[in-house]
């Protein structure tokens, strides 16, 4: 316990110093993760709205596949994503392999299932007839889909929440991308588990209290939003 | 009262199709839709061999349908009949498996329908408002047609007045009745102006006052507003005074199309007249006619029982005979002994005493003293069977040798003393008999 207690003190101390190393990797950290939700946001909302509303053969076997997604181990996405940025992968040419932009991509696999399988719930929980009635209002198919996850906000900001909670966690996937290059592609999870490693324990500890920050600051950012307009 | 309802069309409505698009020729402006709605003849929609399918059984088999501009079509049919259905192809929201939507004698082509959807508007059976304030709710039609916002808010405030809900206006829609919701839907949809109003049962799910309210409030605006209208419902009542034609689904197959005295009076068959609420239809062949007045005899009754009826029918052929039960008139000793007095009751209490009463002695009596000199009227001497209470209504089963329903006031039952066993005669003008050809 008292490893604990000195971490505590010494990572409080470590972030009112404002500690350059520490604000940058958090800094990036929230970068990376963000850019990664919305770019999931912005692909797996229609994917999800496809799966919900879209009449084709195979589309419960890709439902089933979105929710299979849902746990995708990191270390597995971090794998495809490496194989293809790799020098000779199809995508080598973009020579991004250990960069933030590797992370975003990564971190993007990860959560495109997560909110693509909840955005289909949270569409599918609308009454059905609500997309006719848009449809008979004179909505174009781009209009419903906007006045429908309106009407879904709710548990499409949960799902924005879900993807984030998922990708601003994980490790794995940032670390084989990303390399954990010092300035260039260190995040928290991986600065953490850097420190552990090197047993660093108060900077470790000041490294996880500063994502449990940010997780719950940009949560209480999107349920701010999310609760709008309802009863305290 | 148009012209304070419809206001000009502004540069920016969308309801306006682009210049380029074919459809833009095709449709005319809502103007000429009204002018042209007067004279009730051009065809502003038609369905040409619709086929539409669920799971691989036809849901909907309408081989030719049109729909003029400015006329009400009322759809009926009993639960599953395809109605919805119908209403989902006509307003393009659902791809029927075969078959064309024409719109003014032109098929509507897959680029067009963004165009053509901007020219109706549905209110469906639940309202099925967007979160947040009642006007929002009644400015989306308008919104998603880019019309400019300092059109919207006086078009709004408008129908708000017009449905008379303009105090709701900044009232979240979750704090309304459902009579009150399904004024917004009605205002949402009325405020753009459309060329077609699909309606699909949107008072069903509303107690009966505000049903009535609500029915009678949209047949006064879909007459002042000469909107082309398309109303499921499957109340039968609704259905002879909505609209100027109407539409009976069977099973998904369009079995009759005319105005709602020809569909009620003279069903295309049985099945139709069994759900127009014929309960009476006898099998049998006509033996006689003369002078638009046939006689049919009725086919597995003894002693042979013959019905006069009305129509032009050659002898020999096989027919049902259909009786609507409101047609049927009770009568005892008393009741005949009134009518033939002139007394103004239309049905009174009997007089007689109970062992006088038998059913020839009744008949015999009626004939003699009703029916003397009157040819095409039905008289049957019968005995009550049943007795079910029917709201304000009673509905009652007579057994003439053949089954013969009847639909009687419940003050009725009580003067006539009606109760199972009980003698009646029961009468029936011929004109009131319809006849459908028997397969």
């Amino acid at each position: 316990m008292e490893v604990i207690w000195d971490g505590l003190r010494q990572a409080i101390a470590i972030i009112l110093s404002g500690d350059r190393e520490v604000g940058q990797i958090t800094l990036l950290s929230l970068q990376v993760s963000a850019t990664a939700t919305v770019l999931s946001l912005v692909v797996g909302i229609p994917l999800g709205a496809l799966l919900a509303f879209g009449r084709f053969p195979g589309r419960r076997l890709a439902l089933g596949a979105a929710h299979t997604g849902m746990g995708l181990p990191p270390v597995v996405a971090g794998l495809v994503v490496t194989i293809l940025l790799w020098r000779s992968g199809p995508l080598g040419m973009l020579n991004i392999l250990y960069t933030p932009a590797a992370i975003v991509l990564a971190q993007w696999t990860i959560a495109v299932p997560i909110v693509t399988a909840l955005s289909a719930a949270a569409l599918q929980q609308l009454d059905p007839r609500l997309r006719l009635q848009l449809l008979a209002l004179g909505a174009s198919r781009l209009q419903v889909l906007w006045l429908l996850a309106k009407e879904a906000r709710l548990p499409l900001l949960a799902a924005a929440m879900a993807g984030f909670g998922g990708v601003i966690s994980e490790v794995g996937a940032s670390m084989m991308v990303g390399g954990n290059i010092a300035g260039q592609t260190r995040v928290l999870t991986t600065a953490t588990v850097l420190e552990t490693s090197q047993g660093n324990f108060d900077r470790a500890i000041a490294l996880s209290v500063l994502l449990l920050v940010l997780v719950y600051t940009v949560n209480v950012a999107l349920t701010w939003i999310q609760q709008r307009g309802r009863a305290p | 009262m148009i012209s304070s309802l419809w206001p000009k069309k502004g540069a920016g409505d969308g309801v306006t199709a682009s210049p380029a698009s074919p459809l833009s020729e095709a449709l005319p402006t809502t103007e000429t839709a009204q002018s042209a709605g007067s004279a009730g003849l051009e065809c502003h929609l038609a369905l040409r061999g619709i086929r539409a399918e669920r799971e691989g059984n036809i849901v909907l088999d309408v081989p030719g349908l049109e729909l003029y501009r400015g006329e009400v079509l009322v759809v009926v049919g009993p639960n599953g009949a395809g109605k919805s259905t119908l209403l989902r192809v006509l307003g393009r929201l659902e791809q029927p498996a075969a078959g064309q939507l024409l719109y003014a004698g032109a098929p509507l082509r897959r680029s067009d329908e963004l165009t053509y959807r901007r020219r109706l508007a549905a209110v469906f059976q639940e309202p099925l408002l967007l979160h947040g304030s009642v006007a929002d709710n009644v400015a989306t039609g308008l919104r998603l047609r880019g019309v400019p916002r300092r059109e919207i808010r006086p078009r709004v405030e408008r129908w708000l007045h017009r449905l008379g809900i303009a105090a709701l206006a900044r009232r979240s829609v979750h704090t309304l009745s459902g009579g009150e919701a399904q004024r917004v839907s009605l205002a949402r949809a009325f405020a753009v102006e459309p060329e077609l109003i699909l309606l699909d049962e949107p008072f069903a799910s509303l107690d009966a006052p505000t049903r009535a309210a609500l029915t009678a409030e949209m047949r006064d605006l879909l007459a002042e507003t000469h909107t082309t209208a398309v109303w499921v419902t499957h109340e039968r009542d609704e259905a002879l005074t909505l609209g100027h034609r109407m539409v009976v689904l069977l099973d998904g197959r369009l079995c009759q199309v005319g105005t709602p005295t020809s569909v009620f009076g003279q069903p295309a068959n049985t099945e139709v007249a069994a759900f127009l609420g014929v309960e009476t239809v006898l099998r049998g062949h006509v033996t006689a006619a003369d002078q638009g007045t046939v006689t049919v005899a009725l086919d597995g009754t003894t002693p042979p029982v013959t019905v006069a009826a009305a129509g032009a029918w050659s002898v020999g052929s096989q027919v049902y005979a259909c009786l609507r039960p409101e047609d049927v008139t009770l009568l005892t000793a008393g009741a005949a002994q009134s009518e033939a007095d002139g007394s103004d009751a239309h049905r009174a209490a009997t007089a007689g005493p109970d062992e006088q009463e038998s059913p020839r002695w009744l008949l015999d009596d009626v004939q003699h003293r009703l029916f003397a000199g009157l040819s095409a009227r039905n008289a049957w001497p019968g005995q009550v069977q049943k007795v079910e209470p029917r709201g304000l209504l009673a509905r009652v089963a007579v057994d003439c040798g053949f089954p013969v329903i009847a639909l009687v006031t419940r003050a009725a039952v009580d003067e006539l003393d009606l109760a199972p066993g009980r003698a009646v005669v029961a009468t029936a003008k011929a004109t009131a008999i319809h006849l459908v050809t028997a397969a």
